[in-house]
């Protein structure tokens, strides 16, 4: 008993030196400034009270929210903008990253370069990214001015001073990266039992059949782990904003991410509440779209 | 003969697929790159002259090579740091029965659904009240924390892969639990560690908020801090700025070149499990 009970404090002591570390990482890092954004949404804090954030009161508490939903302009325009893209990925993105993984899954010559190349854009820094488009959109040596010029002499388009095009420039710097969720569809296809593709060719199914019949309702719930990665890349999106357009022109390029950077951290008004209480709201967001897709694509089936 | 003309016409809209993500995946890069040795950088063909001024200036006046020994140094850091807590809490979670094992577990999971910009602004003071704003380490602790939870699915399911006899055995021998995980599961499961850890080197290597948000000291920049610089102080000097993105991303591009199959294991381990 005696020896037991020995035994017992080891195996606790042992459990809890192990996991105070990730522990400890956690409630600095998560926990604490999660804890921290809810509760300074609530209240007064910004440059002039910057040691001291104040409760706004109860009759006033949701005052930064209130504030933000209606008299702030670039909020509203960063809220836009990120819903905007979060739609883009979901009918650009994600089908086409779905049909290159279906080309690629019937091994065609050069499949596995192809699966490569399709990594690289994104396996490399999106500073790099950033700066690459930064020069692309250039209006004075630019390839798309250079292009545009050449199909219509004189015409000078520069794609990041028109509100418009700024907003698609930012977009195309990276729609189509979608390499690394590729291969996560690919690996999936490549596990699927081949038997089943051989009993559905016996019966004269074709590629086509094959695909929409059989492949895709197995990928499922794949295809919608994908859709939360492209989505919650949308949600957050920030290098590409901060590089190519650092939100201009005109503040027509805020995204959610960029909102809060600037508002708290990035600009004379240091609106500390104000930052936080967007960070609360893109939180809460990614757990509302999270929880869409996964109903919509039903993966919690397969726990 | 119907089956074959759809045959065909799969074939070309396949072969268009692939070339169009050939191009949009190479286009950019190889843009720059060409455009990196022109006198004025940008337009389209190749350079009428090539020149290299943008790299002379790069390796000469900029001293990119400190760049570079930054963020090795932050990345592998912060890297061994993370993999080490997280196997530490991942192996409590896969292999020993206690009562908050489930609230362990889902605390990490939990870390998958907090967005590092949200949180960015107490994350930015904390460091400010321990005076390590501008400061590597800063940049390491937070390192270590960004992105545990695929790490933490990653590592674990490996874990529950090796057989509990190997454990077992270990304990008949009088082995304390601390000296089982560091001498007998810590050895096996290099594999699985191995994997998590080049995911997370390649997230730290590549990360560009907190790094262009922290370090305002040039000497301590990262490589993509150091990219950011260029939309400012440098946009005046193309040759120097195209030649910079090449000298960043051609060492990931080699090394990706290299290590494939490995780094495509890395990238799908997470989600399959997760």
């Amino acid at each position: 008993m005696k020896q037991h009970k020995k035994f017992l404090t080891r195996k606790n002591g042992f459990i809890c030196a192990f996991l105070a570390p990730g522990i400890l990482l956690f409630f600095i890092i998560y926990a604490y400034p999660l804890i921290n954004i809810f509760v300074t949404s609530f209240c007064k804090w910004n440059y002039k009270n910057f040691q001291a954030p104040e409760f706004l009161g109860w009759s006033h508490m949701f005052d930064n929210y209130i504030k933000i939903f209606t008299s702030d302009a670039n909020f509203k325009m960063a809220l836009i903008n990120t819903m905007k893209w979060v739609v883009l990925t979901l009918v650009i993105q994600v089908p086409f990253t779905l049909i290159v993984a279906l080309i690629l899954s019937k091994k065609p010559r050069g499949w596995k370069i192809t699966r490569n190349v399709f990594i690289i854009p994104n396996i490399i820094s999106t500073a790099a990214i950033g700066l690459i488009f930064l020069n692309i959109y250039n209006p004075s040596r630019g390839i798309v001015t250079e292009i545009m010029n050449q199909i219509r002499p004189g015409s000078n388009i520069s794609i990041l001073a028109n509100e418009k095009y700024a907003f698609w420039g930012v977009t195309f710097a990276f729609i189509f990266f979608g390499g690394s969720l590729c291969i996560l569809l690919l690996t999936q296809i490549f596990s699927i039992d081949q038997s089943l593709f051989e009993a559905a060719k016996v019966d004269g199914a074709n590629a086509w059949h094959i695909d929409t019949k059989i492949v895709l309702p197995l990928m499922r719930p794949m295809i919608g782990t994908v859709a939360v990665m492209a989505v919650n890349y949308a949600l957050l999106l920030y290098n590409e904003i901060a590089l190519i357009t650092g939100g201009g022109p005109d503040n027509a390029t805020f995204s959610l991410s960029y909102y809060i950077y600037r508002t708290a951290l990035g600009s004379t008004k240091l609106n500390f509440a104000r930052g936080n209480t967007a960070g609360v709201i893109q939180f809460i967001l990614g757990i509302v779209l999270v929880g869409l897709i996964n109903k919509a694509f039903r993966t919690n089936e397969a726990d | 003969m119907k089956q074959r003309n759809s045959g065909i016409l799969g074939r070309i809209c396949s072969g268009m697929v692939i070339a169009f993500v050939l191009f949009v995946s190479l286009y950019p890069i190889i843009w720059v790159f060409l455009s990196s040795f022109k006198e004025v950088p940008g337009g389209l063909g190749l350079p009428d002259k090539w020149v290299f001024d943008g790299y002379v200036t790069i390796f000469t006046k900029l001293n990119v090579g400190r760049y570079f020994m930054n963020s090795i140094m932050i990345a592998t850091a912060s890297t061994v740091i993370s993999v080490i807590i997280v196997a530490m809490s991942a192996y409590v979670s896969a292999r020993i029965d206690f009562k908050a094992k489930g609230i362990v577990t889902a605390m990490f999971a939990s870390t998958l659904f907090i967005p590092s910009i949200s949180i960015s602004f107490p994350i930015y003071r904390l460091l400010g009240q321990l005076h390590m704003k501008d400061s590597r380490a800063g940049l390491i602790f937070i390192y270590s924390g960004l992105g545990i939870a695929v790490t933490f699915f990653i590592i674990r399911s490996y874990f529950l892969t090796i057989p509990k006899e190997m454990e077992e055995a270990a304990r008949m021998d009088g082995c304390g639990y601390a000296s089982t995980f560091f001498r007998i599961i810590v050895p096996i499961a290099k594999p699985g560690l191995a994997t998590a850890g080049i995911m997370v080197f390649l997230n730290n290597w590549n990360e560009f908020y907190f790094a262009s948000l922290l370090l305002k000291t040039k000497e301590k920049m990262t490589i993509p801090a150091l990219l950011g610089q260029f939309t400012t102080a440098y946009s005046k000097n193309l040759n120097g700025m195209f030649s910079a993105i090449i000298v960043a991303v051609v060492p990931t591009i080699i090394v990706f070149c290299l290590l494939s199959e490995t780094f495509v294991k890395s990238l799908t381990a997470g989600a399959v499990k997760g």
